[in-house]
């Protein structure tokens, strides 16, 4: 099937879907699963957070969908809801007691890599340790390519302030992995002398 | 400075912010672009198969109908309470149902100017933090 075909296809579920249609609905959440579910464990770095928001995710789609007014994609509409629900179950900040920490979290991640025999590079190491508010805007802008409207609409933020986070985060993942550049190379040298 | 060239150094801020724009985006594929990418390809998600997914749209519409239902009945309930409660006052004293209204004019404006108050300082106190004290 072509792509141009399965947007048609896609565009006709949602069309029944929003009339009400179950059967639509359902085919079209299945279809976007994996890629939520892709987008919401980069977002947050914690595969329990993840499947939990996936599904809150999902839940509110089937809720509002009479709602949707096709104005964007439907991935698009089902990524906004997401991060919205993220962003303000991290400002409640009543995870850390639901959830593993943040390490915890990574470490699973890490392990499931080491279990596909994939790296776990520094690069992801270091995006794991910026903060959400940092993280969620650097994905959504240079990984999925949205605008930086959307992102402020999403994080309800100031458009300013989501270039200032992605231009500081940049930054800050930069240094991160300079200093461990030379860290890595501080051993190396080392190692050698003795 | 004249229009010409307040036009012209907006025009070469844009620029400028544009090409920094540019450069982080091209920083980010260097950083993590790659990394990223296979990450995202060797994530195997269990995906619902048809039966489940069709069960949670089926079960969750029927959850919030209910539970729309019930909120409105609860609405009505206390409507008619409310409404039943004032009309007797207003058989037995108009005088005290007059003071009632008053009253419940006055707390809905004073709730609502505090409402609006408290947000106004929220999103200030909110846009303070995130913009690292700029």
């Amino acid at each position: 099937m072509s792509g141009m075909e399965r947007l048609e296809d896609e565009e006709q579920l949602v069309i029944r879907a929003v009339r009400g249609d179950d059967r639509a609905l359902a085919d079209l959440l299945r279809h976007h699963y994996a890629m939520l579910y892709r987008y919401m464990l980069k977002v947050t770095m914690n595969k329990a957070m993840a499947e939990d928001m996936v599904q809150e995710t999902m839940l509110k789609a089937i809720e509002r969908i009479g709602a949707f007014r096709r104005q964007s994609q439907f991935s698009t509409w089902l990524i906004s809801i997401a991060t919205r629900r993220y962003i303000d179950e991290m400002r409640k900040k009543q995870r850390e007691q639901k959830w593993q920490t943040q390490e915890q979290a990574l470490q699973a991640i890490r392990f499931d890599a080491a279990m596909q025999r994939q790296d776990w590079p520094h690069a992801l190491e270091a995006l794991g340790t910026l903060s959400y508010e940092i993280r969620v805007p650097i994905l959504l802008k240079y990984y999925y390519g949205y605008a930086y409207e959307e992102i402020a609409a999403w994080l309800d933020i100031p458009v300013g302030t989501v270039k200032s986070r992605l231009h500081n985060g940049l930054k800050q993942l930069r240094k991160e992995l300079d200093a461990n550049e030379q860290t890595r190379a501080g051993t190396g040298e080392k190692r050698r002398t003795q | 400075m004249s229009r010409r060239e307040r036009e012209q150094e907006k025009s070469g801020e844009r620029n400028k912010q544009h090409e920094t724009e540019l450069q982080d985006e091209e920083q980010f594929r260097q950083l993590l672009g790659v990394h990223l990418e296979k990450w995202d390809s060797g994530i195997e998600p269990g995906i619902p198969t048809d039966e489940a997914m069709m069960a949670l749209v089926r079960g969750h519409k029927q959850e919030t109908r209910e539970r729309f239902r019930r909120e409105l009945l609860l609405f009505w309930l206390v409507s008619i309470f409310v409404l039943s409660g004032m009309f007797l006052l207003w058989m037995n004293s108009v005088v005290l149902f007059a003071v009632v209204q008053a009253i419940a004019v006055a707390v809905g404006v004073i709730v609502a100017g505090g409402l609006a108050i408290a947000k106004k300082h929220q999103g200030e106190g909110r846009r303070h933090r995130w913009s690292g004290g700029k």
